[in-house]
């Protein structure tokens, strides 16, 4: 019991890690990683909304009728960032200034969504907020590693304190937007390189439950990727 | 007939709550955001005016349409707040006009557009007046340094409809 929540909780941080290895949050990771502090108080920030919205939608998960679910989650997560906001423009406003408007669109990042609708719906209040730690620590994880690379090479500091004997040989495109495309790169192809050797990331079969096809397609899917398998067995 | 109302239901009293908590938390947090944007808006108003003294809001009637707050100060000076359109609409910049009708400096309070020199823009209208007033262009293509020249000419014609209305 205790091994399967440990799991539950270490699962977003390597193994499914929500930016490496689930490639969700692009947009706040390459736009927030020019910095360490930016990259851990937008990990920070959506670790919380992450907690607050899997445990309330875990809770809720046998009032909230399927056909509105997706509007319930999204008034849910709407309502935390917004709180999250308001906190932040009151009490640490260089930091609500300094992520903009990427604060904002946590409410619409795929990680929060995704978690929502993959697992707090179908699980109990304790394993969805287990859940909701690790993919945040997971993302947290994932911007400090990219905003240390991008900060430390390309603007010779780590967070905000000059690093002398970095300064002569930083490489100012690094904190820009090529570089942090760059850098993403790398690290995903090095995340890559770690997991393959640990058995590579299984390939998971999705149900029809969430397709917006399936009531027309039948299970389609299935079909089509079990032909496929009999002919690769062939 | 349940099925049908249940979704409506659900959802009408979860955005019932979380509009409540977010009342709620609004309640806390109003005051101190607005006494941080006093703060900021004095801090604003002092670097613009350097030595200005107990900044009071006026009224921008009969002002150009882009001077969206005027302020008179204890010298006799005047800082104004313009919101015009550069790339994207909304970029607010701030100007100081000190008794004679110079410039004493001007700086950007909100601007969505990516600034580099235009950054320093400020500076260098500082000690022009209406007679001397010479726009500041890298070209007539760019778009944010013409907004910034708009800017400026605009805080110079409010301040002398409010120097002709004073007698000055």
């Amino acid at each position: 019991m205790k091994n399967n929540k440990l799991s539950i909780l270490l699962r977003g941080i390597i193994q499914e890690n929500p930016v490496l290895i689930l490639v969700l949050g692009t947009c706040p990771t390459l736009a927030t990683t020019g910095n360490v502090i930016s990259a851990l108080s937008m990990g920070l920030a959506a670790t919380f909304v992450l907690v607050c919205s899997n445990a309330v939608i875990s809770a809720l998960r046998k009032i909230i009728p399927d056909t509105v679910r997706i509007p319930c989650y999204i008034v849910i997560i709407a309502g935390f960032v917004t709180i999250l906001q308001l906190l932040l423009q009151a009490y640490l406003p260089s930091i609500y200034d300094m992520l903009g408007v990427y604060l904002a669109l946590i409410v619409v990042n795929c990680i929060i969504l995704g978690r929502a609708e993959m697992f707090a719906r179908k699980n109990p209040i304790a394993n969805s907020v287990l859940d909701g730690l690790g993919m945040g620590l997971g993302f947290l994880v994932a911007l400090l590693a990219m905003a240390t690379v991008r900060e430390v090479l390309g603007a010779g500091s780590f967070a905000g304190i000059v690093l002398p004997f970095m300064d002569e040989i930083k490489i100012p495109i690094l904190t820009q937007a090529p570089g942090g495309y760059l850098v993403f790169g790398i690290l995903i192809a090095v995340m890559n390189k770690l997991t393959e050797k640990r058995g590579g990331v299984k390939k998971k079969s999705f149900s029809c439950e969430g397709c917006p096809s399936a009531a027309a397609c039948k299970g389609g899917c299935d079909v089509k990727t079990e032909e496929k398998e009999e002919n690769v067995n062939v | 007939m349940k099925n049908k109302l249940m979704p409506t239901i659900v959802l009408t009293c979860i955005c019932i709550i979380v509009a409540l908590l977010l009342a709620v938390v609004n309640t806390i947090t109003a005051p101190k955001i607005e006494q941080l944007q006093y703060e900021k808006e004095q801090a604003a108003l002092a670097k613009v005016y350097p030595g200005g003294n107990n900044f009071v809001d006026i009224s921008t009637d009969r002002l150009p349409a882009s001077v969206t707050k005027a302020y008179t100060e204890d010298g006799g000076g005047y800082v104004f707040q313009m919101t015009v359109t550069g790339y994207k609409s909304g970029l607010i910049i701030m100007c100081g006009i000190d008794p004679d009708g110079n410039v004493t400096g001007a700086d950007f309070i909100k601007s969505s557009e990516t600034l580099s020199a235009e950054i320093g823009l400020g500076q260098s209208y500082i000690g022009q007046n209406s007679d001397s007033f010479e726009p500041i262009l890298v070209s007539a293509a760019t778009k944010t340094t013409n907004a910034y020249a708009n800017a400026i000419k605009a805080a110079l014609e409010a301040y002398e409809i409010l120097a002709d209305k004073e007698g000055k």
